[in-house]
């Protein structure tokens, strides 16, 4: 939670994250460099880093965005999200380092200028067979570039967390941008059923993960109140909130969080205002609200993360009928300060 | 994640499902068989009146034997790391020049009876690039 | 028992031992991909070839010098023998640049015994000198209009089929120096100059190549462009210059090859 901004904010399991991404890029460079080294002796350096570092980059691209869903699908894979930052601006730096060789191999050099001929010197964007396929590699550097550029929470505070939202789906984009590249590039030069089956198994497998994710998270949107009163919505029975955890309700086509703790229940917001994590996946710990994301933490009564820190998000009225949690559709204003709904076991 | 957001990650993901699918599938298609032109010189067997001499990974040496004149016939399988290759014959004292190689294929060199071996050499960067004995 | 409610707090050093099974079992599925995708992508690469680059080595070779049309030198090996270098210059340009200084002393170039010191380049009997500095080209005799070899007609209407590429990728400088791959460098490699070659193959994998020069036999740099690093079946007229072949053509009679599908 970034009051100071340090660069980073080192503990033990981000140390022990980034030493395994360092343990594995080195095992992959080995591994290709090594193999090419025995098996294609005649290879030269400069191509042997391009293609080294152009796959490591890839599969450390697949082993990202499957982070995402395998969370949603099972909480058991947090802590990988927790610091998925990290991985992403090393699949960056990989990337950079082909693509910069790429550029400086193959458009330097020259009699004009290498972005210029990066563009022109190849000009069959009308056929698949001649697609100038560097282009697209260019544009998804691009964009990883300002992912990486932007990956510290300074940024997320200052661009608004819905242009860092936006600019940071755009990984999305990067990702079709790289698979094309490669099959409109190397696997036009180099086919092979391999490399072709499983890049695609590699697509599939990703497409597959967030569509499914998708499905299932759409089905908790359609959630609707079975009972009304008095214009406030029935949320659940009191004995199905877990202690010191929350019921997830939609109020307005937005998700709430209904929390018991300590005898008390609060309502909040369900968005983290960090990077919009499920606050109702997470857990009341020393009395806050803790988001299962990052850590980040709310008090239940007034949605306000403790001080020094300033995030504060909305909270929402609840009654308690018998054992029946009733909540009052109206969003409060982030941080409005509400009584919890005391009750005796 | 609010649920506009959710909803713009669904349309994402089926846009691209589709799309790149799509383009996988037809850039696929569109891959035609490499052109090859690296490979090494496929040898046709030698003639019955050859006799073999030396075969390693780069040449097939078969020597036909005539008259007064014997027919030494080189063959290049894959081409030597070499900026010019001078083929020399070696007999006792004497070292002639029979002719020299440049790419991978077949050549045919006449040689004396006498020629022992032969080496062959780089004179552009003055190194010996084979010696071999006949 | 109640089971034990177990929440991650990355800030917090405590992991729950059933996280902790998953993490494990996660990265070691990773690390099993990571290492079967290097053996992929690492077995999946065409073989090399043997072509080779000096960067890091000076050779001097002495010859005759002569552009027909491209810039070239004639080195004697030995009686009767003798190699015909391929001039070129730094990076993607061509042997011309570094050719102005001398050119501006001696006008009359063709003809003459000149001494260069560059870095070879050298690739199934072919092989060519990168020039990186003019102060390396040293006249040792004037122009003498007998030593310049005479270009031989030998067939016209012939149809070959190939790839233009560029010389100094495809015979040291990259791996692979020719394909799609390697097609925005070959561009610019001809565009600066470099002379465009049309790299051949048999039924029997023995290769010819053949300098590219429009009909008049002069320099085809400009109007290539776009043909270059394709798969082609190329028309013209074959002279033989010395130890090199020489095609010369109009654009209008390059087609593409039509190769086989990959997959059907």
């Amino acid at each position: 939670m970034g009051v100071n901004y340090q660069t980073v904010l080192w503990n033990r399991n981000k140390k022990i994250y980034d030493r395994w991404i360092g343990l594995s890029m080195l095992i992959y460079l080995i591994s290709f460099i090594g193999l090419t080294f025995i098996t294609n002796v005649q290879t030269s350096v400069e191509t042997l880093i391009i293609r080294a570092f152009g796959t490591l980059a890839i599969v450390l691209l697949h082993i990202i965005l499957v982070i995402g869903p395998l969370s949603r699908i099972n909480t058991r894979f947090l802590p990988l999200l927790y610091n998925r930052r990290h991985l992403g601006v090393s699949m960056f730096l990989a990337a950079l380092i082909h693509g910069g060789f790429s550029l400086f191999q193959f458009h330097t050099l020259g009699n004009v200028n290498p972005i210029y001929a990066l563009f022109s010197s190849n000009m069959d964007y009308n056929s698949l067979k001649n697609f100038p396929f560097q282009v697209l590699g260019f544009f998804a550097l691009i964009i990883l570039f300002l992912m990486a550029a932007t990956s510290h929470d300074f940024w997320l505070k200052n661009l608004s967390a819905k242009s860092w939202k936006r600019l940071h789906m755009m990984v999305y984009f990067a990702y079709a941008l790289i698979i094309m590249h490669v099959f409109l590039g190397s696997f036009q030069q180099q086919p092979s059923l391999w490399s072709t089956a499983i890049l695609s198994f590699g697509f599939v497998v990703i497409t597959a993960l967030h569509i499914s994710t998708g499905s299932k998270e759409r089905k908790l949107d359609h959630i609707k109140t079975t009972d009304t009163n008095e214009g406030w919505d029935y949320v659940c029975d009191i004995d199905e909130i877990p202690e010191d955890r929350a019921k997830i309700f939609i109020v307005d086509n937005e998700r709430i969080a209904v929390f018991k703790y300590n005898n008390k229940l609060s309502a909040i917001s369900n968005v983290c205002k960090h990077q919009g994590g499920p606050l109702g996946e997470g857990k009341v710990v020393d009395g806050c609200v803790t988001c299962p994301w990052h850590g980040y933490q709310y008090l239940p009564h007034n949605g306000q993360s403790p001080p020094p820190f300033t995030e504060q998000v909305s909270t929402y009225r609840l009654k308690l009928i018998d054992k029946k949690v009733y909540v009052s559709p109206k969003a409060l204003p982030e941080g409005t300060e509400v009584d919890p709904v005391i009750f005796n076991n | 994640m609010t649920s506009g957001l959710r909803k713009t990650h669904r349309f994402i993901w089926i846009t691209l499902g589709l799309l790149v699918s799509s383009l996988i599938a037809l850039s696929t298609i569109a891959t035609k068989k490499p052109l090859e032109i690296d490979k090494d010189f496929s040898v046709v067997s030698k003639h019955k009146t050859q006799r073999a001499v030396f075969e390693d990974a780069y040449f097939v040496i078969n020597l036909n034997e005539k008259n007064e004149l014997n027919n030494l016939e080189i063959i290049l399988k894959k081409p030597l790391k070499s900026a010019s290759s001078l083929v020399y014959g070696y007999s006792n004292n004497s070292k002639n020049l029979l002719g020299s190689i440049d790419t991978k294929g077949r050549y045919t060199f006449t040689i004396d009876k006498l020629t022992t071996s032969i080496a062959i050499y780089d004179e552009i960067k003055k190194t010996n690039i084979a010696k071999i004995k006949l | 028992m109640k089971e034990k409610d177990d929440f991650f707090i990355g800030y917090i050093d405590e992991i729950s031992n059933k996280t902790k099974v998953t993490l494990k079992t996660f990265v070691s599925l990773s690390l099993g991909f990571l290492i079967l995708i290097a053996i992929v992508f690492a077995l999946t690469q065409n073989t090399f070839k043997n072509s080779s680059f000096e960067l890091t080595t000076s050779t001097k070779i002495t010859g005759v010098y002569h552009e027909m049309p491209y810039p070239m030198l004639k080195v004697k090996t030995d009686k009767n023998e003798f190699k015909t270098i391929m001039l070129l210059g730094f990076g993607k340009l061509s042997a011309n640049p570094f050719l102005k200084k001398i050119k501006r002393q001696t006008p009359n170039l063709s003809g003459s015994m000149l001494s260069i010191e560059g870095n070879l380049i050298y690739y199934n009997g072919k092989t060519l000198l990168q020039i990186t500095s003019d102060e390396k080209i040293t006249l040792l005799e004037k122009a003498n209009p007998n030593r310049v070899p005479k270009a031989e007609y030998i067939a016209k209407n012939i149809e070959l089929q190939g790839e233009i590429i560029d010389p100094k990728c495809y015979f040291g400088v990259m791996k692979p120096g020719n394909g799609k791959i390697h097609r925005s460098c070959a561009v610019l490699c001809i565009s600066g100059g470099i002379p465009p070659v049309l790299a051949t193959t048999d039924q029997n994998n023995i290769s010819e190549y053949y300098i590219v020069t429009d009909l008049e036999g002069k320099p085809i740099n400009k109007a290539i462009l776009p043909y270059i690093g394709k798969p082609s079946i190329v028309s013209g007229t074959i002279y033989k210059l010395e130890d090199w072949y020489q095609l010369r053509i109009s654009t209008n009679h390059i087609k593409e090859l039509h190769l086989p599908s990959n997959i059907y």
